[in-house]
């Protein structure tokens, strides 16, 4: 974290970023403290924040807020930019899925040590790295997050985990999830090959597709997709097979999560209609990086948050 | 040959491992990468994008089920006009023959005049495979002596099999089967800024400036109001089509 000392910085680097706003398309401002959005308000602090310009890439302006743990807070425009976003990373040990650490947002966090950031670019401003390290096993989890350049006004996360124990460790994966609220619905509906989140006369609908899932209102504002556009490449140097689903959330994890990366769900019944997504990135087997050759070193998955 | 050479030229300008079998589907613009496919037709129609085993919008043979194309319209005191390509003669009428080439980067260009005479359409795609879209920037030109007025520009997907799904949001239309591992999406529309995405029952057949109901399938697609040209005047649309 920074120091009241770095206030004045962050005062600098918010009005650059401001003066630069109208010269080029993308994000206009960059800090750790939104405008009507305080550490005392809604959700934690925002160690990194973006805001694009009016009009970029089509959209009226989308706020971005990643915390200190790698959590991303908001990521999209007026009430609906708030989400609950998290992680989870699970290992196998003999017939057991063990969950090494979890992290799904404010007081939720289990295994992980406390976070060190780094920002190149100064205070409250992105490129952003999150590194948390867990005990058992000795793995480094590293996030790193970037925002797009002119008009992609993705988020662009990348993951990856370095394992610094003995002999190796087996079935690793990431999980990614997350979690918009919706507004007061009645009962979801079930419909093949879609899955309507909702029954208003909004049509809330998600749907799932092998490196996507995503929820949107037919017709309505955007919709919000987890996604890796990257084919073949989504788990990165390594195969793997990531996992993406999109449902309600009902209080019940889904099977094939709960076989894939331990049995927690954090995210709590909102009532029909919550959007809820998440992806599985398999590691497959993880071994110590003081054996690797160092291009083996890193698996790192990449996924990004999008409007549509 | 020299149609051969150009083709040829652009295959090996967009992806080292892309094969001749593309080019012989009749994709100019073409790609394939890490089992992603592109193919942009001599016509400028995007036959498909997305992963090999992906149906939308056209498979690896050809497939009538899914069609992409475009249309440009305008109207006087007298009479409307409409010019459409969906990829099939059958369902293509009031464009003229396409001229095309290529620059570096795999980016294509398609020039196509109204049979009319009166309004010059071009489409230049810009693939990214990474990204796994294709950017496609439509220029309307009026080339005539007079103002045109209520010129149209339509670009969508009409996919017609059982069970096929569209949904579109404020800035994307949405195709997708129940089964398919990936989803085509229309979106991020630049200009003008209210030119909204829609989806509907319709069919290729039915597709064009104002698309008609048509039970037999479902369309993503974007009606682009261009408005009035003066002689000369042009205006610029930009537009993508995303694989997910």
């Amino acid at each position: 974290m920074f120091s009241t000392n770095d206030v004045s910085r962050v005062t600098a680097l918010c009005a650059a970023a401001t003066l630069i706003a109208g010269a080029v398309p993308g994000f206009a401002a960059s800090g750790p403290n939104p405008p009507g959005q305080t550490p005392s308000g809604k959700g934690e602090p925002c160690v990194a924040y973006a805001a694009t310009v009016k009009g970029t890439g089509g959209f009226d302006s989308i706020r971005i807020c990643v915390t200190e743990d790698g959590n991303v807070q908001t990521y999209g425009i007026g009430s609906t930019r708030w989400i609950q976003d998290g992680y989870r990373l699970c290992y196998r040990d003999g017939g057991s899925s063990i969950v090494s650490g979890a992290d799904m947002g404010p007081g939720s966090g289990i295994g992980f040590g406390p976070s060190t950031i780094q920002q190149p670019n100064g205070p409250g401003t992105f490129p952003l790295t999150v590194t948390r390290w867990t005990t058992a096993p000795d793995v480094a989890f590293t996030q790193v997050f970037e925002l797009g350049v002119g008009d992609d006004v993705d988020l662009h996360v990348t993951m990856s985990a370095d394992y610094f124990g003995d002999g190796s460790i087996h079935d690793v994966r990431i999980v990614r999830e997350f979690d918009r609220e919706r507004p007061a619905v009645k009962k979801p509906l079930s419909y093949s090959g879609w899955t309507p989140i909702l029954k208003t006369k909004e049509k809330g609908l998600a749907a799932t597709t092998e490196d996507s899932s995503l929820g949107w209102t037919e017709g309505k504002r955007y919709g919000l997709m987890l996604t890796s556009p990257h084919a073949g490449g989504t788990v990165v140097s390594l195969p793997g097979s990531p996992l993406w689903e999109t449902g309600i959330v009902d209080g019940t994890a889904v099977e094939t999560v709960e076989a894939a990366c331990g049995g927690l769900s954090y995210f709590k019944y909102q009532g029909p209609g919550d959007l809820h997504g998440r992806a599985v990135f398999s590691l497959g087997t993880l071994q110590s990086v003081g054996t690797l050759q160092p291009s083996l070193v890193n698996k790192d998955v990449r996924f990004q948050y999008r409007l549509f | 040959m020299k149609r051969i050479a150009l083709i040829l030229s652009i295959i090996g300008l967009v992806g080292a491992t892309a094969t001749v079998s593309l080019a012989d589907q009749g994709c100019l613009l073409s790609w394939l990468q890490n089992g992603d496919r592109l193919c942009v037709s001599e016509h400028g129609n995007v036959n498909f994008l997305g992963p090999k085993k992906t149906n939308l919008p056209v498979p690896d043979a050809p497939n009538t089920n899914h069609r992409e194309g475009y249309a440009l319209c305008y109207a006087d005191k007298e009479q409307a006009f409409e010019s459409t390509d969906f990829g099939d003669d059958s369902l293509s009428f009031g464009f003229g023959p396409p001229a095309t080439s290529s620059e570096p980067g795999g980016i294509l260009h398609v020039a196509r005049s109204s049979a009319y005479g009166q309004l010059l359409l071009t489409q230049s795609f810009y693939p990214d495979i990474h990204k796994r879209q294709v950017r496609v920037v439509m220029t309307v030109t009026n080339t005539t002596h007079k103002t045109l007025f209520h010129i149209k520009l339509f670009r969508g997907v009409a996919v017609a099999e059982r069970g096929a799904r569209a949904s579109y949001t404020k800035r994307s239309a949405m195709s997708l089967r129940p089964g398919q591992s990936h989803g085509m999406m229309l979106t991020d529309v630049t200009w003008p800024p209210r030119s909204g995405t829609k989806t509907g029952r319709a069919s290729a057949e039915t597709l064009g400036c104002d698309p008609r109901a048509d039970g037999r399938g479902t369309a993503g697609y974007v009606k682009i109001p261009i408005g009035s040209l003066s002689p000369g005047q042009s205006r610029t649309v930009e537009v993508f089509y995303r694989s997910f």
